[in-house]
């Protein structure tokens, strides 16, 4: 332990707080009561190792996944609720080793909890072979998803800028608990694989065998994982005023429309195009637009820096999601727009719409941020629904759907493609303009 | 200057519409132990964070031990020890413990960590408590404990923010002496305190903050010069106040005047003409009881510096 304790020392701190002597007797203790409890039941039922493993690994990889994850999604919020995270800052220690160092550390006694079912899992596999199948998969998905929803607690916690509030405690329990129910799917999906009609994957038009499709969900959770993980460390290296790295965002944001994109090649649709590797990445960008609070320091800071190297890493993250969606738009609109049967022709042009529609909405919260307001981002929030809910509201019953197309992403049909790049055009050049004022403005201010 | 430890250039920190700190130039000579004072939201706890690089300036730069804050963070990291004005510390771990993850984080070689802990347990005085929990130091303790924490990699210059808050008078005095020790040891303090008597006795040079903007910076002569403010100094003789205020007049201090049993005098001269006042009295015959400053001191220099316009 001491090699890997040195290079990540926030695991010889959590040990030492974490794993007390009687701590970890009694819940050995608990773990050995619990594994005999299980093998009774299961042996005045079933009395199959099969039904035995699969209770062990529900209740080893559900505990992991829940409660490893509430553990990696308080470690930051604490650290910052707690003050000592300042100390950490001032460490040599890299936002890697941070990362790594608590996403390993602290949930060091959920994975000695772990450790202390395994022996119970490892008999069922020595008194029957047969179940090595099941032990291969249900472990390979479990380990996966546990760390998936690990990853995605600590990206939780390294941006909850609440400072330890109810609602930054509560993600950690949330997160856990999307964690536990598609840990429980994977189980699911894992089991469906003996039956006579599999649920297989296709990507790509490759048609995947059993194995394969549980190898294949498993390295998918692991890659989400590492995204989720590189995400954290790009927000704690922030805090340490490490250099980020411009390509982060795009590369994740273009790795997701692949990804989605091979499940929709798989399953062309003559009634519709598909849209959702536009939309998923989109709502990728939203969401981390939205958390990187960028306001008019951040602003003025980059513009005024003097390496360009450094300006193009500092790009503020709405900049650096929108250029690759619109090159993702493009790519699919190469893709399936172009060679559109006429039907869906014109559903076509929301691969530009879209993008547009995002653009506008974040030059907005770029431009709530140089307001006055506390929150910008609420404000950002609350008047962006307004502008998508009141055309509905209005436009719907009073059967004016030709005005549709400028107010939501929708393509008209009846409509030239003019008409419905207008009123989103229109918007974004508007919106484009005042933005480009209170920049203007805010350097202006204090210059 | 090359032994300055700390060089700022129109160092500026903006909080949305409000300046913290405005401009600020100025530098810190190396082994130096300077007082920051001024009064709350004077922008002491922003400059600190900028000369530690936990804090990004909006305009200017910082240059300390040799690296630039806004070119090398990670590197100024290195060369400073730390004490924030709040601060936590991991509770349910052990004295050493603390100590030894910190070592680590620092990249303490394992053959050399026992020995740092040691020392360093053993100069903020608490080699008896390495076994003890955290959550269980008074709150003296934990604040020695903090500065151990920053000891640990041997910085050469240590920012500390409002160390002395709220500590009882003996926990003042231990912390007090061991800022003796450190600048005993050559190190380059900036303290931050609200405290300004106990200031007087380890530092040599003052900088006083307002509203953001930067008063005073010197040795406290310099600083005492600089604000226009004459010394006072009180001598008392044997036989009462009136042969001692005949003999300043014959001396050639005519502003001389008693009050009480004493007498009083300003002086605006340099440092090396006292002793030739002190030796014209002897000399005179009179025979002299006390002969020293009164309240020269960073507190009367501070509140004079109140009254000088921004």
């Amino acid at each position: 332990m001491n090699p890997l304790t040195d290079l990540f020392p926030e695991i010889y701190r959590y040990r030492a707080q974490e794993a007390g002597r009687v701590k970890l007797l009694s819940s050995l203790a608990a773990a050995l009561v619990l594994c005999a409890a299980l093998g009774y039941s299961v042996a005045k039922t079933t009395a199959s190792w099969g039904s035995y493993l699969s209770a062990v690994t529900f209740l080893q990889f559900n505990m992991l996944a829940f409660y490893g994850t509430v553990c990696t999604a308080r470690c930051v919020t604490q650290e910052r609720a707690e003050r000592t995270w300042d100390f950490q800052r001032l460490t040599p220690l890299s936002s890697f080793k941070i990362a790594a160092g608590k996403f390993l550390g602290a949930p060091v006694f959920a994975w000695f909890l772990f450790a202390c079912l395994l022996p119970a899992a490892l008999l069922s596999l020595a008194f029957s072979p047969s179940v090595y199948g099941d032990f291969l998969s249900r472990y390979a998905l479990g380990l996966s998803v546990a760390l998936l929803s690990m990853a995605v607690g600590l990206l939780a916690s390294a941006y909850d800028e609440t400072g330890g509030s109810g609602m930054g405690h509560l993600s950690g329990a949330l997160v856990g608990l999307a964690g536990a129910t598609t840990l429980n799917s994977a189980f699911r999906y894992a089991d469906s694989m003996g039956r006579p009609l599999p649920q297989l994957i296709s990507f790509y038009g490759l048609e995947l065998g059993p194995v394969q499709s549980v190898l294949f969900l498993a390295a998918t959770f692991l890659a989400f994982g590492a995204w989720a993980f590189l995400g954290a460390r790009y927000r704690i290296g922030r805090d340490l005023l490490e250099r980020k790295r411009a390509w982060r965002l795009p590369a994740f944001l273009v790795f997701l429309a692949w990804y989605i994109t091979g499940f929709e090649y798989s399953a062309p649709r003559d009634a519709s195009l598909p849209l959702t590797a536009l939309i998923l990445p989109g709502l990728a960008v939203y969401i981390a637009s939205f958390l990187s609070c960028e306001g008019r320091e951040y602003w003025r800071r980059w513009l005024v820096g003097e390496n360009p190297e450094r300006r193009l890493d500092d790009t503020p993250a709405w900049l650096k999601g929108v250029v690759p969606m619109l090159g993702i738009a493009a790519a699919l609109y190469l893709v399936y727009g172009l060679g559109a049967v006429d039907a869906v022709k014109a559903q076509g042009r929301l691969y530009l719409i879209l993008p547009l529609f995002l653009l506008r909405d974040l030059m907005f919260l770029q431009w709530c941020r140089f307001s006055a307001s506390r929150r910008p981002e609420m404000m950002a929030l609350a008047y962006l629904a307004l502008a998508y809910a009141l055309p509905l509201i209005i436009l719907l019953p009073t059967k004016m759907t030709g005005a549709l197309p400028a107010f939501v992403p929708y393509a008209n049909r009846e409509l030239g493609a003019a008409a419905n790049f207008a009123g989103p055009l229109a918007q974004v050049l508007l919106m484009g303009y005042l933005l480009r004022a209170r920049i203007k403005a805010a350097l202006a201010d204090k210059a | 200057m090359k032994d300055d430890i700390v060089t700022t250039s129109a160092l500026r920190r903006e909080y949305g519409d409000v300046t913290a700190v405005k401009d600020i130039d100025f530098s810190v000579p190396r082994g130096a132990v300077m007082a920051l004072v001024g009064p709350n939201g004077a922008g002491k706890s922003t400059l600190l964070k900028m000369l530690s690089a936990v804090l990004e300036p909006t305009r200017g730069t910082a240059v300390v031990n040799g690296v630039d804050v806004n070119v090398n963070p990670r590197g100024v990291h290195a060369s400073v020890g730390f004490l924030p004005d709040f601060f936590g510390l991991y509770e349910e771990i052990s004295v050493a413990e603390y100590l030894e993850y910190f070592a680590r984080a620092y990249g303490v070689p394992r053959g050399l960590r026992e020995g740092v802990i040691s020392r360093t347990l053993a100069d903020v005085d608490l080699a008896g408590k390495a076994g003890a929990r955290v959550q269980a130091l008074s709150r003296g303790m934990r604040q020695r404990l903090a500065i151990g924490r920053t000891l640990l990699h041997e910085p050469p210059l240590l920012l500390l923010d409002e160390p002395a808050s709220g500590l009882d008078p003996e926990s003042r005095h231990d912390l007090q002496k061991l800022f003796t020790r450190l600048a005993g040891a050559g190190r380059t303090l900036i303290v931050s305190s609200h405290i300004l008597t106990e200031l007087e006795d380890y530092c040599t040079h003052v900088a006083i903050l307002r509203e953001g903007n930067l008063v005073a910076c010197g040795s406290l002569a310099e600083v005492r010069a600089s604000i226009g403010r004459k010394r006072r100094v009180r001598v008392r003789a044997a036989g009462g106040a009136e042969g001692a205020l005949l003999a300043l007049r014959a001396a050639g201090l005519e502003g001389a005047a008693a009050e009480g049993g004493s007498v009083f005098f300003d002086f605006s001269g340099g440092e090396e003409e006292l002793p030739g006042i002190l030796k014209r009295l002897l000399d005179g015959g009179l025979k002299v009881l006390h002969f020293g400053e009164e309240g020269g001191g960073i507190q009367e220099t501070y509140l004079a510096s109140l009254e000088k316009k921004l």
